[in-house]
């Protein structure tokens, strides 16, 4: 009768947690003196992995971080801000157009629309790439400063 | 199940608080997961400076990433992974061996020395805990841990002291979860080695 050993990753996994293991392997390290000599091994091991002591600093780490943060940004205010500087743009632009409505016509009258387009797709394209830009540039320095 | 989704509704409530600018509660998931982070530091990281370094770079980090967190895993796991990935850093500035090849051979040699061994059997169904002189056992294994290379010294801790399954494992250190069962199994096999090597088996049990 030729007997199959249990390998090395059927022992230790035994070893590991034998109440979810295969019924086939319980039952070959029941009747086995050499698979359960090497299942012995890994149990004490295992044992002695276990019991090993759980590191942990020498200082108080929350303490340390949590000073480290930057404040909490005041978000009721800056979007109070943005309000305000949106109800001025829309003021200003609204008071610009209804003062020079006529010249806007007049200047406008003789180009041809396709130009219109063109003019109005280009400045805004520009100024949205500014504004990202900008915005990048904001955010990165912000970042710096609230990382001090 | 329950228990999982606990721990989601759990994490949401102090993220959310700390991005709403209660930056004291950041303290609170610091110390909810300082034994995890203190576990992949002190696995990974030999000199005790660069831990206290480390650990505070990790949280700044955790801080920094907070809002980018999309809850696909528990907020513990995604610190574990992002300590971890810092202590890559770390290792690779300073051009240290994370992993060296000391599993080259896939045979088993301790097949041969359990052969040699005396094989004077303790009572298989008792446990093993009664069967060991603790305190010993307990030293003896720790050496052999830390000839290991970092990265399996790591997986070995986050198995079977932090109890973290294949999956998390994988998650934390971007390994899938079948090459973290590998290594683990490769690690075990080593320390077993190891420890037959220069104990007799006789001398582990009292």
């Amino acid at each position: 009768m030729v007997i199959k050993h249990l390998t090395d990753d059927e022992a230790q996994l035994y070893a590991a947690d034998k109440l979810n293991c295969e019924k086939r392997i319980a039952e070959h390290i029941q009747l086995c003196e050499e698979c359960r000599s090497k299942v012995e091994v890994y149990q004490l091991l295992i044992t002695g992995i276990r019991q090993q002591p759980q590191p942990a600093f020498n200082f108080n780490l929350s303490e340390l971080v949590v000073q480290q943060l930057p404040s909490p940004k005041e978000k009721t205010s800056d979007r109070l801000l943005l309000w305000v500087l949106l109800f001025i743009g829309i003021g200003f632009i609204g008071t610009i157009s209804y003062y020079f409505e006529g010249s806007f016509v007049y200047l406008f009258s003789g180009i041809a629309a396709i130009f219109i387009y063109l003019i109005i797709i280009t400045a805004l394209t520009v100024i949205t790439g500014l504004f990202i830009a900008m915005y990048k540039k904001y955010d990165s320095e912000m970042k710096l400063l609230d990382s001090y | 199940m329950n228990n999982i989704t606990g721990q989601n509704t759990a994490d949401r409530d102090l993220v959310d608080r700390v991005l709403s600018g209660e930056t004291h509660v950041f303290g609170f998931i610091i110390k909810n997961t300082e034994n995890l982070v203190a576990k992949i530091i002190f696995e990974m990281i030999i000199n005790d400076g660069d831990r206290k370094d480390i650990a505070q770079d990790v949280y700044i980090k955790v801080y920094q990433k907070l809002p980018g967190f999309k809850f696909q895993s528990k907020l513990s796991t995604w610190i574990g992974q992002i300590c971890y990935n810092t202590c890559i850093d770390h290792l690779r500035k300073k051009k240290l061996v994370l992993a060296e090849s000391i599993f080259e051979t896939e045979t088993d040699p301790s097949n041969d020395i359990l052969d040699m061994m005396n094989s004077s059997q303790g009572n298989f169904d008792e446990p093993v805990d009664t069967l060991v002189i603790e305190k010993n056992i307990s030293e003896i294994v720790k050496k052999k841990i830390e000839k290991l290379p970092a990265i399996y010294k790591t997986l070995i801790s986050l198995y079977h002291n932090e109890e973290l399954s294949y999956d998390e494992i994988g998650t934390i250190t971007g390994l899938p979860a079948g090459t973290v069962k590998s290594y683990l199994f490769r690690a075990r096999r080593e320390l077993k080695n190891d420890l037959l090597l220069h104990y007799k088996k006789e001398d582990l049990w009292s």
